[in-house]
């Protein structure tokens, strides 16, 4: 590359943050990351095609997987029923495989019945259906209180279940992943499975939430 | 104290008995396919024997003192047989 005195002319009108030029210092854990990776290629354990390969199975994998499970367990009761029994077969029926040797069981959510995931160890997720946990999963905060005081972290999320709901929250701490089955809202009747699987969020298969209704046109999102 | 079991334990033949944790108060749980023992997979023995891991359910007002949500409330943990002990050997449900 060539030393350039002066940037590059980058008129378009946008203002945008200036563009790094130089990356930062790498810290601790990158180092170690950097370390052990060329170790394992050096020595032919893996290549570095593997990483590669895997980082681009880790990127395919979106909140939009699970919504589609969810939204062909609301729509398929046949469906539904074996996603309940063993819920990687029927996530491989979609077409979602778990690439990694953890088993998927899937809550599902009732009018009596509630269900919350939480990794109280780190970050245990079901990856193969949901992508990468967003950071409050990950945190310290969440993990320490989701467990012990449910109903509050509940309402932090903006969600507010009665007492005779019951709450059950699964720790998920080692070959097991959780997702769960929202309860389909009322006056989704009309919608088919595509629009359906519009209305589920990531927070709802985590069972921070619930799914709500399409909002009506003209009313404030 | 019932005795829980999810549908995919049932599916797969369910096992299924009462314990303690940690001292507190009986629950229930299900037991799953065996997964390497983390104990040994930590060290890289991928080969040594399976170990059963059960979902385990307890009351929260039986693990948090000041829990303040209703009785019905639950959490479910995850343990590895080699973890538990019998709460009493006729305690055994099916």
């Amino acid at each position: 590359m060539t030393a350039t005195p002066m940037p590059p002319r980058h008129d378009h009108g946008a203002p945008h943050a200036p563009v790094q030029q130089q990356d930062s210092p790498p810290g601790y854990f990158e180092l170690l990351e950097r370390a052990v990776r060329t170790l394992l290629i050096e020595k032919g354990l893996i290549q570095a095609d593997d990483i590669r390969r895997q980082i681009e199975i880790l990127d395919s994998r979106s909140p939009a997987l699970g919504a589609r499970v969810v939204a062909r367990a609301w729509v398929d009761p046949a469906f539904k029923a074996r996603l309940l029994a063993d819920g990687a077969a029927a996530c491989e029926e979609l077409g979602v495989s778990m690439y990694d040797d953890t088993k998927l069981i899937v809550l599902e959510n009732t009018p009596e019945e509630h269900n919350l995931v939480v990794c109280t160890l780190c970050s245990c997720y079901p990856r193969p259906v949901l992508g990468l946990p967003p950071d409050w999963y990950k945190s310290r905060s969440y993990r320490a209180r989701g467990v012990r005081w449910p109903r509050e972290v509940l309402a932090e999320f903006g969600t507010y279940l009665p007492e005779h709901v019951r709450i059950r929250v699964h720790d998920s701490t080692a070959a097991m992943r959780y997702l769960v089955l929202p309860m389909r809202p009322a006056g989704t009747e009309h919608l088919d499975e595509a629009a359906l699987a519009s209305l589920v969020t990531r927070h709802a298969m985590i069972g921070v939430t619930v799914v709500r209704g399409p909002v009506p046109q003209g009313a404030p999102a | 104290m019932s005795v829980w079991s999810s549908p995919a334990a049932t599916r797969r033949g369910t096992c299924a008995r009462r314990t303690t944790a940690g001292g507190n108060p009986a629950s229930s749980s299900a037991c799953f396919p065996a997964f390497l023992n983390p104990e040994e997979e930590a060290y890289g023995l991928y080969d040594r024997p399976r170990v059963t891991l059960y979902r385990v359910r307890f009351r929260q007002v039986d693990l948090w003192p000041e829990y303040t949500g209703p009785l019905h409330d639950t959490v479910d943990i995850e343990i590895y047989e080699h973890w538990l002990e019998p709460a009493a050997a006729t305690e055994v449900a099916s």
